[in-house]
């Protein structure tokens, strides 16, 4: 199977039930755009190589119990990406600024990952608050060890439809 | 930082390492499982209380802070602690709350130390009561008063009202507080930009320091509930190793037996912090 072609939700489905390869497919698939967000947030580069790491970290303890609001995880490991840095490196710099080597991604995205970010990374709201903000409703993926006899089809709902 | 991020090559050779460091730590180990059996183990301890001694089941239950620490959980042994002392001489004439631990008390303190000075934090010391002019226990205006001018919570955008990031001259100081506005639990990081030294405990342990440091000061030292549940795995310090201070949670977290110590976390409640403070 083409991994790449792998959805999101998939993937992470896979990292709830303790499958390293799916954790590594996202990695491969968001570390680069996470590392140059935290570049923004980190004073040096090991400081930088810190926060993405204990962002995959933060994926992998939470992912039985993480709720998604759209079928994008980026939205939440940026989130995850800024908080660990704000209690990390205890520096967040306000405005766009966190944001400005990733734009073309963020610009990339679906309006409703793109206010995520915006509201997230930027804003500083939580991640399920942030959800609540723009009407979408969250998630729960799955549960560690408990394979889903189906994935849900859609993840992106708004104002329950 | 101000420069442009890497790119290409040399993004890819940066992200290798981080790669090799993210699947490594991917275990179950790192579930929650470990302070799940470790409640459990507490709830199984309560049940036994008055009769075999249920001090060790109290600490294992994370409770609210009420004005007086609860005691963690005491090892099988006597505990060898460093001499913990208070940081020298107060700065303010204000009283520092002081906790009293409900159970077996700590040594006396002995001060080694020099008076510690405001303006330098490395001259600060973390023990069980507080990290410099900072208690635990006191409420968080009157002891982040003193802060201001040395460390700074400008850069504090948590939409967490009750956690607070002060930084400056070398340190990252993060200060949880209570829902009654006490402060319940510190957090101690260094700060990469700067030659300034956070501050260190009286055994001189704090971040940066090394593994084999830490094991030397503190040969007490056990897992903390966010630790490897393996007891095969005898030497990964990562999730944080405790002690216990002072009657409080002194937990020193690494990324690996390799690492240096890269915070140290001060808490009458909780064995190790939390995964999140603002998300």
């Amino acid at each position: 199977m083409d991994e790449d072609a792998v959805d999101d939700v998939t993937l992470l489905l896979r990292t709830t039930a303790g499958d390293r390869d799916a954790l590594a497919h996202l990695f491969d698939r968001y570390a680069p755009v996470l590392t140059r967000v935290a570049w923004v947030f980190a004073a040096t580069p090991d400081e930088a190589r810190g926060i993405v790491q204990d962002t995959f970290g933060a994926l992998w303890d939470r992912a039985d119990s993480l709720q998604l609001a759209t079928a994008s995880l980026l939205p939440w490991l940026l989130a995850t990406c800024r908080d660990v840095a704000q209690r990390t490196v205890g520096r967040v710099p306000a405005g766009g600024a966190p944001l400005r080597w990733v734009r073309g991604t963020v610009d990339a995205m679906s309006a409703d990952d793109r206010s995520l970010c915006e509201r997230c990374v930027v804003d500083g709201r939580p991640y399920a608050d942030a959800a609540r903000d723009l009407g979408l409703t969250v998630a729960a993926v799955g549960s560690r060890g408990a394979r889903p006899v189906q994935r849900p089809r859609k993840a992106v709902m708004r104002d329950g439809h | 930082m101000d420069t442009e991020p890497p790119q290409g090559d040399d993004l890819q050779r940066m992200l290798v390492p981080m790669k090799r460091h993210v699947l490594e730590h991917a275990t179950p180990r790192r579930s929650r499982r470990g302070r799940t059996t470790g409640i459990a183990l507490g709830i199984v301890g309560v049940l036994l209380l008055g009769a075999t001694g249920g001090g060790v089941a109290l600490g294992l239950i994370p409770t609210s802070f009420t004005g007086q620490a609860q005691a963690p959980a005491p090892s099988d042994t006597p505990e060898q602690l460093p001499s913990e002392a208070p940081s020298g001489a107060p700065v303010s004439d204000e009283p520092t709350p002081v906790l009293t631990p409900t159970s077996t008390p700590t040594p006396t303190p002995t001060s080694t130390r020099p008076p510690y000075s405001l303006s330098d934090p490395s001259t600060w010391t973390i023990s069980g009561t507080e990290v410099g002019p900072v208690a635990l226990g006191g409420q968080l205006d009157a002891e982040t008063d003193d802060l201001r001018g040395v460390l700074s919570d400008e850069f504090s955008s948590c939409s967490n009202p009750r956690a607070s990031f002060w930084a400056g001259k070398g340190t990252l100081l993060t200060i949880i507080t209570g829902a009654d506005g006490r402060i319940e639990s510190l957090s101690v990081r260094g700060l990469a930009e700067t030659t300034d030294r956070p501050p260190t405990t009286a055994a001189g342990i704090g971040p940066g320091s090394t593994v084999a440091e830490l094991r030397a000061a503190y040969p007490d030292l056990r897992r903390s509930s966010t630790s490897d549940p393996d007891p095969a795995v005898t030497d990964d310090p990562y999730g944080g190793l405790t002690t216990t201070v002072d009657g409080s949670f002194v937990t020193f977290s690494t990324r690996g037996p390799d690492f240096p110590v890269d915070e140290v976390w001060v808490s009458t409640v909780d064995d190790a912090p939390p995964t999140e403070y603002c998300n």
